[in-house]
């Protein structure tokens, strides 16, 4: 049955669609077949599937018992919280059980806050675990016990020097170069933003060669540039030293 | 599988190895990799021996090749600093 709401004379019409109910709360609730579906606070918060709201400071929306999108008043940033509300001073539980937080700040800060399993309505506290800063810096925690700008590797790839070449996996490489024995050039599908990084590279062979010691090191008569990065795999046994293909070349790039 | 094959200036032959995850087809490598203006040619793995301990005594000969380094290609004063949806680079010139 349509429910009609006559703005003229206030009249509803229909059974078991809006009901009006005068009362002193402040609150305005919308019923359908009988049950509360959405309530409006005398503060102008507003909740879906749930008539029970917890104490916000700002605006907010929550959905059924813990979900909730709000904007706090005192820092203008927003909040989409499971299980966390904050009443002006704190935060608090809003059901028994573990709370998280993600806000975006209006100054441009994204961030994740966790809170240990606390009870309904105790203080809870927050702890960052990541964050996105306005300068596009990325943090995280991840047990290191803050969050600290993470580092990213910017170009990797793993591949077998003998034999015929093969890229076994690789990220941010759209090729080797095969220079010659034991030189190589990693070039990156996209550039880096210049030239400062740092290149660290590991070798293992497992093939017929021999050496006591085998390095990756740079040549100074290959590439360095924001585009590849050439290095030579040398082999070492007593004082003698000559490149040659390793089986495992690992190279990672960090910017 | 394919690999790119082009001249060194020392008068051997340098081989790329394209890697799937790039996402990148061979030409676009090709353009990119291979240093500017120095002519490639895209061959089948096969064709690269597999024996290399005279690998510094390789040559190719590269009459007809399918193309050349691109003015974003390796030693240009260019770099590729994106790609469009269309496999198109998004080129810069170099600054540092």
């Amino acid at each position: 049955m349509t429910t009609t709401i006559n703005a003229d004379d206030g009249v509803i019409s229909g059974s078991a669609g809006l009901k009006s109910t005068p009362d002193s709360s402040g609150e305005l609730a919308l019923q359908t077949n009988g049950v509360t579906k959405v309530t409006v606070t005398a503060a102008g918060n507003v909740g879906i599937g749930t008539s029970s709201l917890a104490a916000w400071q700002g605006t907010g929306l929550q959905i059924s018992d813990r979900s909730a999108l709000f904007q706090l008043t005192i820092n203008n940033a927003t909040y989409l919280a499971n299980n966390l509300a904050y009443d002006g001073t704190n935060w608090r539980y809003i059901v028994t059980g573990a709370g998280l937080v993600y806000s975006v700040g209006a100054s441009g800060i994204a961030s994740v806050f966790r809170a240990a399993s606390g009870t309904a309505g105790a203080i809870a506290t927050l702890v960052e675990s990541t964050r996105a800063d306005a300068s596009g810096n990325f943090y995280f925690d991840s047990g290191y016990g803050s969050v600290a700008t993470a580092y990213g590797c910017r170009a990797w790839v793993n591949f077998n020097g003998t034999g015929t070449v093969a890229i076994r996996a690789s990220g941010n490489v759209s090729s080797i170069t095969d220079n010659g024995t034991g030189n190589y050039t990693v070039n990156f599908t996209t550039a880096m933003p210049d030239a400062n990084y740092a290149f660290v590279g590991t070798i293992s062979n497992t093939g017929s060669a021999s050496y006591n010691t085998a390095a990756i090191s740079a040549n100074g008569t290959l590439t360095r540039t924001t585009s590849a990065y050439g290095f030579t795999c040398t082999g070492i046994t007593g004082t003698t030293n000559a490149a040659f293909d390793p089986n495992f070349v690992n190279v990672s790039i960090f910017r | 599988m394919k690999r790119i094959i082009y001249p060194t200036p020392e008068g051997g032959v340098a081989i790329l190895i394209p890697t799937v995850e790039c996402g990148l087809t061979i030409e676009a490598i090709a353009l990119k990799d291979v240093p500017a203006g120095v002519p490639f040619q895209i061959v089948d793995v096969t064709d690269i021996p597999s024996d290399r301990t005279f690998r510094a005594a390789w040559e190719a000969d590269i009459t007809n090749p399918d193309g050349t380094g691109a003015n974003y290609g390796a030693g240009s004063s260019n770099e590729v600093i994106g790609w469009n949806e269309d496999g198109s680079p998004i080129v810069k010139e170099v600054t540092e």
